[in-house]
């Protein structure tokens, strides 16, 4: 394993049991299913999808929010993926944090900001006045005031409330930072500052990120390294560059194709993937995950799995035309 | 042509505990047979609003404090709440965001769109079924017969909003108010949803007034486009003038800040500092003026007025468009 691999996910599956009928048959939604990556040290993994394709479990299963059904896990070389919730605590809370999708949920609307902030620290033992401190200095980096420790997010509009959420996961000085959707609850004019901010405190901090969105042309500007996923798999991944400018799985150039763009002067092309073949369990399927939808699938797409292989430097891909 | 639809100085109040709060004010626009008018804002800029105003369906703590919304010449704000729901429906139709709580989930999906059938068509029970099997069939929903029986849990987003767009149609209306239809949705279901619309629009020569905050939706879909900022209408113009000849400073800061593909991708993205005026804020000038980077002294104390352009292109502002690339 190279040095400046922070996080390694090797063969991560997470299955959760629903049952369905009377004979209670346990069956299974295989969020996310086989899925290995690295995330080097410093730079921003972007994880595309839409809404279902497990790319929010990933990010909460390598923060271990969620137990995993199988696979590994490393954090710095040590293996977390089968460790005790006791025992994940103080590791999370210590370099491990997370930026939820809608900052009017994700923030206890009776606490006021400084107790939002503490409570982090005050896990790991901090007193009170440390807490204060670092509350204050963070509410400055993220761009508000110290005067604002004593409000409650009622008080605070979508992107402020977002700044909050932001401060409150680096507390603890964290080293990694799962980004889940983080701008998609925003208004357009506050997008951007909120894409910005992030930034700056990657470099200001040293920050890793997990950046999940549905948005490629966002992912792409924020990421060193892309992974596309579907149905719980990665179907491609590479350079950020090498995945926006030339796709190659039909997936990709599907999501690719479907975002508005307001410059481009032609009208979209009709979409096939029919969501009649999404249903919840698709991927019991033998063969691609994708098959269904694909306007290039063959006979052979239905009957094997494909894997992800390198057709570039750089450049995965999960696909039997390659 | 004639219009469609005017809308005439229209302002909308909130009273909230005893105070006065001023939502929209001074929405002058106008809409023509089979066109489609995008309105673009941020959330709180009064674009829902407005729309709710037009249809009579406000809140209790809101009203309509002055202004005329004559459609086909008759102001329908004057009219009775039985004349008025006879024309929701049938003659203008609204879509709304969020396909999942659009629809009764007790309620089959037969149910609701027979419900809207039999109210403004009459006929038999028999006709509506056929009708509401015509219409699930139309926004390209399969086994139209037996999905028709399946509560809303079985669809799935998209499949909703084509229920509801299927609903929406099912009267023939002159007019169409889509509110945010596709924002709640996956980018490829959105394509597919938008692509349908279009084709409905044009099939049936609908008006159209599609609600949004996406300027790439906005590019795709739209002959025309209003931008809302702070209850006003702070530019109009076609889609070709807003989008490559934007004379207000806001519209151009929207523009420059949005990702798109056909643009490079800069170190950093350009941002608008600032949040949007909230509605307790008591604003003497431009709403803009906090946030706008040519803001003067007159911007802060002085309502702007209209700036006009070729072809009916405005912009509320005190300065005209060729200034502000001097500046």
């Amino acid at each position: 394993m190279k040095d400046d691999v922070l996080i390694s996910v090797k063969n991560l599956k997470k299955y959760f049991p629903v049952r369905r009928g009377i004979l209670k048959e346990k069956k299974y939604i295989k969020a996310v299913d086989g899925v290995c990556i690295d995330i080097h040290k410093g730079e921003t993994f972007g994880l595309v999808g839409e809404s279902g394709c497990g790319k929010s479990t990933l990010g909460k299963c390598i923060i271990r929010m969620y137990d995993i059904t199988s696979g590994e896990i490393y954090f710095k070389n040590k293996e977390i993926g089968k460790l005790k919730s006791s025992e994940i605590k103080s590791s999370r809370n210590n370099s491990m944090q997370i930026v939820f999708q809608d900052p009017y949920s994700a923030l206890d609307p009776s606490w006021t900001v400084a107790k939002i902030l503490s409570e982090p620290l005050i896990q790991k033992g901090a007193s009170n006045k440390e807490c204060m401190e670092r509350g204050k200095y963070l509410l400055n980096k993220v761009g508000m005031t110290e005067m604002d420790m004593e409000r409650r997010p009622y008080e605070f509009s979508g992107g402020q409330r977002q700044r909050i959420g932001i401060a409150r996961a680096l507390m603890s000085n964290p080293e990694f930072v799962v980004c889940d959707e983080p701008i998609s609850a925003l208004d357009v004019s506050v997008q951007a500052q909120v894409i910005n901010l992030l930034k700056d405190l990657q470099e200001e901090f040293g920050l890793t990120y997990l950046f999940a969105s549905h948005d490629l042309s966002i992912v792409r500007y924020m990421s060193d390294w892309i992974g596309v996923m579907y149905s719980g798999k990665i179907v491609e991944s590479g350079y950020s560059d090498k995945v926006y400018k030339n796709p190659l799985h039909p997936y990709t150039k599907i999501l690719l194709d479907a975002i508005p763009s307001i410059y481009s002067e032609k009208r979209k092309k009709d979409i096939t993937i029919s969501p009649e073949n999404l249903d919840n369990f698709s991927n019991v399927y033998e063969g691609c995950p994708f098959a269904y939808s694909c306007e290039y699938a063959k006979e052979h797409c239905k009957e094997g799995k494909p894997l992800l292989q390198e057709v570039q430097s750089g450049h995965f891909v999960a696909c039997f035309h390659y | 042509m004639d219009k469609l639809m005017e809308v005439n100085n229209l302002k909308t109040i909130f009273r909230l505990n005893g105070k006065v709060l001023t939502a929209i004010q001074d929405i002058n626009f106008e809409i023509y047979p089979g066109e489609v008018l995008g309105v673009v804002g941020e959330s709180g800029s009064g674009k829902s609003l407005t729309m709710k105003s037009i249809m009579g369906i406000l809140p209790e703590n809101a009203m309509i404090e002055k202004g005329k919304v004559l459609y086909k010449g008759v102001n329908i704000l004057n009219l009775k709440e039985r004349e008025k729901r006879k024309l929701r429906g049938k003659e203008i139709s609204m879509i709304f965001q969020d396909p999942m709580t659009a629809l009764n989930p007790l309620r089959t999906v037969e149910y609701h769109l027979k419900e809207v059938i039999s109210r403004h068509q009459g006929g038999g029970k028999l006709y509506s079924r056929e009708k509401a099997i015509e219409m699930l069939k139309k926004v390209g929903i399969r086994n139209a017969e037996e999905r028709m029986k399946q509560y809303p849990h079985e669809f799935s987003g998209g499949m909703r909003q084509r229920v509801l767009i299927a609903m929406a149609l099912s009267c023939e209306p002159s007019l169409l108010i889509a509110d945010e239809p596709v924002t709640a949705l996956d980018v490829t279901t959105q394509v597919q949803i938008l692509n349908l619309l279009k084709k409905l629009q044009t099939e049936h020569q609908m008006a159209t007034i599609l609600i949004t905050h996406d300027l790439g939706v906005t590019s795709d879909m739209c002959t025309r486009v209003i931008i809302m900022y702070g209850g006003h209408i702070m530019e109009e113009g076609t889609k070709n003038q807003i989008i490559f000849h934007p004379n207000h400073p806001y519209t151009r800061a929207l523009l420059r800040s949005s990702m798109d593909r056909e643009k490079g991708v800069a170190k950093r993205l350009y941002t608008i500092e600032g949040y949007p005026p909230s509605l307790y804020e008591h604003l003497q000038g431009c709403p803009f003026e906090k946030r706008c980077r040519f803001a003067s002294e007159k911007c802060r104390n002085e309502v702007p007025e209209y700036q006009y352009y070729e072809d009916g292109h405005r912009t509320l502002c005190h300065f005209r468009g060729e200034k502000l690339d001097e500046r």
